[in-house]
């Protein structure tokens, strides 16, 4: 005998407003593809800048899980509210903000600018300037997603570690990162997924790149909200649909290794 | 009588207090039933919970203050081990072990199956764990009840007896009932916080 479970009000409640997050995404999705299907929107531009923002999200969520990983197990373990509270401040704090610090960090108003430029590593419209934004503003994601991985792994098999001599830093690489490698790299992905969708910090520190190979390249959410200026809404939707189908890809990406993890179990 | 441990400490979380005071040596069996504070006088030997007061001193050594990954004490309950490692890996996991000590431990604890550890049963874990303990040479080894999950273990903990006064580790069984069948030095009841002496 089957039975088949009716949805009660709260599944109802929740498949609403899931619809709601979905509504936007599928008008630009339909809208772009089907009804402005705009040239421009496909052109060689718009895939160089989407690589553009690939590549560096790729390396700023590669950078923030080497630089984050530590905080996140020493948070989770520690629980050290004020650590937890600073390692938040990048997401609270609207991100024009972000990029106007870090200009004004490797301007030459301040020393540390004037000793980047004197060793050529000026930050402004370059690859490491927009890698460094990225980084910036996706760690919390990272570091919230990775102190939930770590909090939810019993601590015995650290304890035992410890035991055996080993200090936490050790234990926390021979032990915690490859026990937890899949969840971690899903929080990498997704952290990936913040670093792509940012707009407000890299408009002004890497508006536009003036290194090779992306010279005269602009990442992908500055150059779609450049198209809407000068050619309207139809470029810019083409050229955003194209972009969410990306994101989308990566989310599902970091979804399906989520799900690997959560799946495995002993015996 | 000096013995090679001795415990005096004192700890309190919340309502319940733990005050443990008691010298031995060898292999120590101390039981007692849910909630008497097994655990917790456990992990405060290991140095995982710190004491309120008091002293943990191993042959003239004072531990109480030293972090847990300098004090040599090892802590196993039923989840301690490396679940990505195999078992080879994980006999061999401070890379500085002897590959006839390994054998050696492998054939008095009947470790003879291969895999990673999260593939094995519960008392396969445990054993490779218990070896992987006793290879490191601590000073004391602590078992959080992990004798019910592990077939024949109080015969295998006394097949252990000789190596274990042969590098000087000391090790204290815990459990919720007095064993018959274990080779035990000192025999101790925990109840509520408080442990006294068994004669057996």
């Amino acid at each position: 005998m089957t039975s088949t479970k009716k949805p009660d009000g709260l599944t109802i409640f929740s498949i609403v407003v899931t619809i709601l997050i979905i509504i936007p995404i599928a008008f630009i999705l339909v809208y772009g593809f089907a009804v402005y299907h705009s040239s421009i929107g496909f052109s060689s531009i718009v895939f160089k800048s989407i690589a553009l923002t690939i590549f560096s999200s790729s390396i700023a969520a590669f950078i923030v899980f080497l630089l984050f990983t530590p905080l996140a197990y020493h948070i989770s373990r520690l629980s050290s509210s004020a650590m937890e509270t600073i390692s938040d401040i990048s997401a609270s704090i609207p991100h024009p903000i972000v990029g106007i610090a870090f200009l004004l960090i490797v301007s030459p108003l301040t020393p540390f600018g004037r000793f980047l430029i004197s060793i050529g590593l000026g930050l402004f419209d370059s690859i490491p300037g927009l890698v460094t934004a990225l980084a910036f503003v996706s760690a919390p994601v990272y570091i919230r997603a990775a102190q939930s991985v770590f909090s939810q792994n019993p601590s015995e098999p650290e304890i035992l570690a410890m035991g055996l001599g080993l200090s936490r830093i050790k234990t926390l690489y021979r032990v915690v990162v490859p026990n937890s490698a899949r969840l971690l790299l899903s929080a990498t992905l997704t952290s990936m997924s913040r670093a792509i969708s940012e707009f407000g910090s890299i408009a002004i520190i890497a508006y536009v790149i003036l290194q090779f190979p992306f010279a005269g390249v602009m990442p992908a959410s500055v150059l779609i909200y450049q198209f809407f200026g000068y050619y309207g809404l139809g470029p810019a939707v083409t050229a955003s649909a194209v972009m969410i189908l990306i994101s989308i890809i990566v989310l599902l990406i970091s979804r399906f290794i989520k799900g690997i993890g959560n799946n495995r179990s002993g015996v | 009588m000096f013995k090679a441990l001795e415990v005096d400490i004192r700890k309190r979380l919340g309502e319940f207090e733990l005050k443990a005071s008691f010298n031995a040596e060898g292999m120590i069996h101390i039981f007692g039933v849910n909630g008497s504070g097994k655990t917790t006088l456990l992990k405060c030997l290991a140095g995982v919970i710190r004491v309120d007061s008091g002293t943990i001193v191993h042959n003239g050594i004072e531990l109480t203050a030293i972090p847990i990954e300098q004090r040599k004490v090892v802590y196993l309950d039923r989840l301690s081990f490396f679940p990505n490692l195999t078992v080879e890996e994980h006999l061999s996991f401070l890379r500085v072990t002897e590959v006839e000590e390994i054998d050696e431990i492998k054939r008095i604890m009947g470790i003879d199956y291969k895999g990673k550890l999260k593939n094995l049963s519960t008392g396969q874990k445990l054993k490779v764990s218990l070896a992987t303990s006793v290879l490191s040479h601590p000073r004391l080894i602590l078992l959080d009840e992990i004798s019910a999950n592990i077939s024949n273990a109080e015969s295998t903990l006394n097949d252990l007896v000789p190596i274990l006064r042969r590098q000087k580790t000391d090790m204290i069984n815990v459990a919720q009932e007095n064993s018959q069948t274990l080779e035990k030095n000192f025999t101790f009841n925990i109840v509520n916080g408080k442990i006294t002496g068994v004669e057996d």
